[in-house]
């Protein structure tokens, strides 16, 4: 059953911010359900978020990683794992909403963010764009290609990829699948972050230092012949452009649907200002208001930006 | 949620003789079509909005960066992408005029035969006002090149008053070397009203590329940073109307930077019958629905039962 996601423009209280590692943050805010059941995001979906006070003027697109409705006493009632899972509660008038985010340190906008205490607010609006669909809720548009082949073993067909900071929306969404139900690749420039509670068939995780698991990226771990030989059907991926771009190219190769989350600048996260555009083969398309996340064979990478 | 609370303030204002409930009114290019911020504010709250600047044909808008925030500020590049005026009115326009708030047609050009076109079909449309847009600073044909020299100001008006008899709102550039003699060529040429301003020349620069930020290198900033220079230009356009006898003057709509109800009352105050909110918007889509309370509860605080009672007081 498609449940309904209503946006709203609200004021968090935040619980605390933790530096993962240097310039990585988890931040975690609470705030009111304002649409009721409509105010839970699925993942893939993002908010704008601005510190209060912050030296910016415009609030920051970032992708929700997990999120969990709490009760009036700050007891969790269900995640949005759970809710992807198909176990809905009942909201009651108290409940509230707790997001976590994870944030890379890039500029003034999110290094106010990353520098919010516990007791500090911040302004707060979505969820906003698409989200991820389940491999199962795809199957009318996607993974066309190659539902008819015939699988050796019970292995999943489904690779999930995070990169960087785009870990969080992928974790986040396979946190909503079934256990076992994926292969995930995560690469890293040192260490990890965002693994936690995943319950994927194979974790592959790839560091530039080779801190942790192979040394190298993504290319290392994951080919077009990687895709054939595993006999995916299906990619989810976000990360920076060059990995997403390199994910597209392996996935056209290997003939498997990619569902690719981008990243943008962005001025409202609403539609309106048409500063976070991107191409794709059918013109241009608001990042914001088409995606964030896009079917790989659409997007245009190498554009002028 | 605004009028329940102050009945006896009455916050509307009349501009070319369409009424608007409130003076606050949705700027061109940052509030889409109504309907992308419909889900987060009461949009029918509004005195009236703007539309994405609209050309005949569609256009794609400029390749490369739009947008690069600066100090209280946001330089844009946008390049007026729209999906010409035609499918506004088969597809957009409908949904705007559903919103009980007054809905404008910002209408931009690369000639004026195009000008002219868009507005003979904007004509045959239930629009109440089109807002002529001779101050673009993204597109390289048409535009700001018109909104510069009073001459060409004063043309493009023309022919554009002579296709419609919509009331017509001409939005002009801080850019024009002397944007007074612009206004009031403007005004002669047939203008109903006049908002300013629209964006000013800016640039950035990638130092770690060495190039300039957008793909046109010249960018129009907006924004809180530019809102003492644009109350500056309202003041001294409504100074000079004040010189006018009565029946010559045109209203004045004032935007650039308005982010606070102080904002807005500071360009009421300087003369402008009605201001334009922008930027503001994508920094917190309530900051309209929070002005238009604001002027509101001012107004009470200070007795003011009309807007009248302090539109250019400090002129």
């Amino acid at each position: 059953m498609r449940r309904h996601v209503k946006p709203s423009v609200n004021e968090a209280r935040v619980l605390h911010s933790v530096c993962l590692q240097e310039n990585i943050y988890s931040l975690v805010v609470r705030m009111k359900l304002t649409h009721g059941i409509q105010s839970i995001p699925k993942s893939g979906q993002f908010y704008m978020l601005r510190a209060k006070p912050s030296s910016v003027l415009l609030a920051r697109p970032i992708s929700i990683y997990t999120a969990r409705i709490v009760n009036s006493e700050g007891k969790e009632k269900a995640s949005i794992a759970d809710i992807a899972k198909g176990e809905i509660p009942e909201i009651f008038e108290g409940d509230e909403i707790e997001l976590d985010f994870l944030i890379l340190k890039k500029g003034e906008g999110t290094t106010d963010l990353c520098f919010l205490q516990g007791g500090d607010s911040l302004d707060i609006t979505g969820p906003l764009g698409n989200n991820f669909f389940k491999p199962g809720e795809m199957l009318a548009s996607a993974s066309k290609s190659k539902t008819s082949v015939n699988r050796t073993a019970k292995t999943p067909s489904v690779a999930i990829v995070g990169g960087g900071i785009g870990i969080a929306p992928v974790a986040g969404f396979a946190l909503g699948l079934e256990d076992e139900s994926y292969d995930f690749y995560a690469s890293f420039k040192t260490g990890t972050y965002g693994l936690d509670g995943l319950k994927s068939n194979a974790l592959t995780i790839t560091t530039d230092d080779g801190s942790v698991g192979v040394k190298g990226m993504l290319p290392a771990v994951l080919t077009a012949q990687t895709l054939t030989e595993k006999q995916y059907t299906l990619v989810y991926a976000c990360g920076p452009l060059p990995m997403l771009a390199y994910v597209q190219k392996i996935c056209l190769e290997a003939g498997v649907q990619s569902w690719l989350s981008m990243e943008e600048k962005m001025g409202c996260g609403v539609g309106a200002c048409l500063g976070c555009n991107i191409e794709t083969t059918e013109g241009t398309r608001r990042c914001c208001k088409a995606g964030p996340i896009f079917a790989g064979e659409k997007l245009i990478f190498g554009g002028s930006k | 949620m605004t009028s329940t609370l102050h009945t006896d303030i009455d916050t509307s204002v009349t501009i070319a003789g369409i009424p608007f409930k409130n003076p606050v009114i949705a700027a061109s290019g940052t509030f889409g079509f109504g309907t992308e911020y419909e889900q987060l504010i009461d949009v029918n709250a509004l005195g009236g909005m703007c539309s994405k600047g609209l050309t005949l044909e569609a256009r794609p808008g400029n390749k490369g960066v739009r947008i690069h925030e600066t100090p209280s500020g946001l330089i844009n590049s946008i390049g007026l992408e729209n999906p010409g005026i035609e499918h506004f009115i088969q597809r957009e326009l409908p949904q705007m005029l559903a919103f009980k708030t007054v809905s404008i047609a910002n209408l931009s050009g690369s000639t004026i035969e195009s000008y002219v076109e868009g507005a003979l079909l904007l004509d045959q449309t239930d629009i109440p006002m089109i807002e002529l847009n001779i101050s673009c600073p993204n597109v390289k044909a048409g535009g700001m090149a018109f909104g510069l020299q009073p001459s060409a100001a004063a043309e493009v008006t023309e022919a554009v008053r002579k296709a419609t008899k919509k009331p017509l709102m001409v939005k002009l550039s801080p850019n024009a070397p002397d944007l007074i003699a612009v206004a009031h060529a403007v005004r002669k040429a047939g203008a109903d009203a006049l908002s300013l301003v629209n964006t000013f020349q800016a640039m950035a620069i990638n130092v770690e590329k060495g190039k300039p930020v957008f793909n046109n290198i010249r960018a129009g900033l907006a924004g809180p940073a530019i809102r003492p220079i644009a109350l500056r230009m309202v003041y001294d356009l409504c100074l000079s109307m004040k010189e006018l006898s009565e029946n010559e003057r045109i209203p004045v709509i004032g935007l650039g930077g308005i982010r606070t109800w102080i904002d807005a009352v500071e360009f009421i105050m300087a003369g402008a019958h009605a201001v334009q909110v922008g930027t503001a918007t994508f920094a917190d889509p309530l900051a309209m629905i929070k002005i238009i309370e604001g002027i509101s509860v001012f107004m009470k605080r200070k007795n003011y039962k009309t807007l009248d009672d302090f539109r250019g007081i400090a002129l």
